[in-house]
Formats: C-alpha cells, sequence, structure tokens
C-alpha cells in the first residue's frame, strides 16, 4: 500500500482550498491560517488606507479582519471558501462602517486567534527616497505639482485645476503622465501590455 | 503572480485617488482582493504615493511649487520663512537656525497669461536652466520657489538670478527679472 501524497504546502493552495483547509481543522492549522493571513493582509491594508486614509487605522483593519476572517471559517460560517476573497472585501466594507463598534469584540477575537497575525505583518513595498527625489525633480513643473497636490494635499482634480488654472480632466492626465514617469525612473515593471 | 485580465495602471491610479464612480471602485476592488498581482501593483503605487507624500511633507522641493501646497505644510508645523523679491532688486536672504524651509515669492502680473517659465540666469543674465509652466498664483498674481534649508547649496553664499516669463504661441515676453542673495550665517540683520 503506497503512502499518501503530502498535502501541498499552503502558499500554493488557490484561495477557495485555502479557506477550506483552515476551516477543515477542528485544531489550528498555523500554516494555513498564516498564508491567509499573509495573502490578504496588503490587501486589507490598502482598503484601509483608500477608505480611512490614515495609517493607524489601517493598521487595525488588517487585525480587526483578519481575526473576523479566521473565526467565521473556523465557526463553519463561510457558506462559499471558493469566494473566499469576496468575503474578505465584504467583512472590510462592513468593519469600516462599523468603526466605533467592536473594540470588545476585537480583545476578545485577539485573545483567541492573535498568535497567527504575526505573519499579517507583511513586507510593505517602500520606495528608495533619494531616488524618488530625484526622479521627482526630473518631472515638469506642473507634473510635479499635480502628484503633490494629489498626495500630500489630497485635492480632488476639480481643487487642483482650479488651483492650477486647467480643468479637471487636463489634471487627470497629467497625474497618469507623472506617475507613468515615476515609475518609469523608479525602475517599475509593467504587468502586461 | 501575473493577472490574465490586470487593471490598467491609470484605472488603479484614478481608484486610488478617489476619482472613480463608487461602481467602478468597487469593482475595482472585487478585483484587487481576488487578484494577487493587481494587489502587488496597487500596492507599489501606494508606496509611491506615500514616498511624495514624505518628500513634500520634508520640504523636499525644488524651484516653483503650488501655494496651496506651502500654505499646508505651514499649517502642519514646517517652520517656513518667506521673502518677498521685486522684479529689478537683488534681495537679500537667508535661513535662521530654526527654519526648515525657504520661500520667496514672486509677483508677477498673470492676467491674459497662460504658460510660466522661471529661467535661471548665469552672472549675466544668460539662461542657465529653465523650468518649464510652473504653477501660480492667480489669484495673489505671484508665483512661489521653495526650497529646503538643509540642501548643501544654501551652506555658501551665492546669489541667483532668475528671469519670469510668459510663453504663448507668439513667443516669450518677459515678467520681470529677480535676484536673491543668499547669506549662508542666516537671515538679514543676522550678526556675523
Amino acid at each position: 500500500m503506497s503512502a499518501p501524497l503530502p498535502e501541498p504546502p499552503a502558499r500554493l493552495l488557490a484561495d477557495g482550498e485555502l479557506a477550506a483547509r483552515v476551516a477543515a481543522r477542528p485544531d489550528a492549522d498555523p500554516g494555513a491560517e498564516g498564508e491567509l493571513c499573509r495573502r490578504f493582509a496588503p490587501r486589507i491594508r490598502l482598503y484601509g488606507l483608500r477608505h480611512l486614509r490614515d495609517e493607524a487605522s489601517a493598521s487595525d483593519l488588517v487585525q480587526e479582519v483578519l481575526l473576523a476572517v479566521l473565526a467565521r471559517l473556523r465557526a463553519g460560517e463561510v457558506r462559499d471558501p471558493d469566494r473566499l476573497a469576496s468575503f474578505v472585501l465584504g467583512t472590510c466594507r462592513l468593519a469600516v462602517s462599523q468603526r466605533a463598534r467592536g473594540a470588545v469584540r476585537r480583545a476578545a477575537l485577539l485573545a483567541r486567534y492573535g498568535g497567527e497575525l504575526a505573519v499579517a505583518d507583511a513586507e510593505r513595498p517602500r520606495v528608495d527616497d533619494e531616488r524618488l527625489d530625484l526622479c521627482l525633480g526630473g518631472l515638469p513643473a506642473r507634473e510635479r505639482a499635480v502628484v503633490q497636490l494629489t498626495f500630500y494635499a489630497e485635492r480632488a482634480s476639480g481643487e487642483i485645476a482650479a488651483e492650477l488654472g486647467t480643468s479637471a480632466g487636463n489634471v487627470r492626465v497629467l497625474r497618469h503622465r507623472a506617475i507613468a514617469r515615476l515609475r518609469a525612473c523608479m525602475g517599475a515593471e509593467e504587468a502586461a501590455p | 503572480m501575473r493577472c490574465d485580465r490586470p487593471i490598467r495602471i491609470e484605472a488603479l491610479l484614478d481608484y486610488w485617488a478617489g476619482e472613480l464612480p463608487p461602481e467602478r471602485a468597487g469593482a475595482i476592488e472585487e478585483h484587487v482582493f481576488a487578484c494577487e498581482g493587481c494587489a502587488a501593483r496597487l500596492a507599489e503605487l501606494e508606496a509611491l504615493a506615500a514616498g511624495v507624500r514624505r518628500l513634500t511633507a520634508a520640504g523636499r522641493f525644488r524651484s516653483a511649487v503650488a501655494p496651496s501646497v506651502v500654505a499646508l505644510l505651514a499649517a502642519r508645523g514646517l517652520r517656513v520663512r518667506t521673502y518677498v523679491s521685486r522684479a529689478g532688486e537683488t534681495i537679500p536672504c537667508g535661513a535662521a537656525p530654526q527654519d526648515e524651509l525657504l520661500v520667496t515669492r514672486v509677483p508677477v502680473a498673470l492676467r491674459g497669461v497662460g504658460r510660466v517659465d522661471v529661467v535661471l540666469c548665469d552672472d549675466d543674465w544668460g539662461e542657465r536652466e529653465r523650468v518649464e509652466d510652473v504653477p501660480v498664483d492667480r489669484r495673489r498674481d505671484e508665483l512661489l520657489i521653495a526650497e529646503r534649508v538643509d540642501t548643501p547649496a544654501l551652506r555658501a553664499a551665492y546669489v541667483v538670478r532668475f528671469r519670469v516669463v510668459a510663453v504663448d504661441a507668439g513667443g516669450e515676453r518677459e515678467l520681470g527679472a529677480f535676484a536673491l542673495a543668499h547669506d549662508p550665517r542666516g537671515p538679514p540683520g543676522t550678526a556675523g
């Protein structure tokens, strides 16, 4: 009788298989839960930054959402594991809409599942500021103004247009061009044609 | 992991800047959560935006800067020293030890003017370098030039000469010629 094939490592599993493995273990499967955290922490963080506009709040959201997802999976409450990504996104949306509530529940979940979160602090991309400074300096002045007004001053295209004496559509074009130049200068690879 | 239907970087940028209608933004979020490749691209974009934010917050500028950015920096605590240029005059300037950003307000008549260039000049007012299409403040009829105090060039005495020119299809005309005499010892009146 041949020995059973070893299970593939968690990192090679599709989202649905990963969710099913987490849900199937009566005791913790640190590998599967850690992979789930590693895979979704960056996306939750981006969602938090986009909607909460605050680094600390985004970090809190990562913790809160991952804890909630792990708890729901292990309780067998995720009906369709193949739609894990949608489930995580839905949990994010609910968490953001309920920010004021839930501190006590978070504390309880953290006490129970907090160990798996260590891997959630995934490596975040960070640019070389000195190189970016040079690249920014190489932008046309108007494009540089648009990216500063967008990302530092957090102005909408209409407000930027009013300040620079142009149209909102042109501001978006300038922003696209500026980012394309910065990415090329910083050596970013294009993912697709 | 490569995506077989990647979201264009322009769409990710518009999403990140909050420029998309809710349905389109939601669709991008759905895709990003299900796609490690596009999530990584969005993360790179966010890192770039965060870098721009850090550098701007630190006053890492060269040449003309949008007025509201300077106002926001000052409101958020950056120590800004401001000088006002006058056409045809050499204005003495310098930074005190506690200053972090030097800003020069350059008054120019902007009525009817489209593109404005700043032309950096040599000692004979010949063109040395040109910064094209700089942001201007049309409410106050001025442009702002900013430089971080710890820039190595500010450690020595020097005179910077520049002309502000209006450029249009018919050519260019000068709006003013300005000069700043930088003293590394500090602002005018600082004891030597």
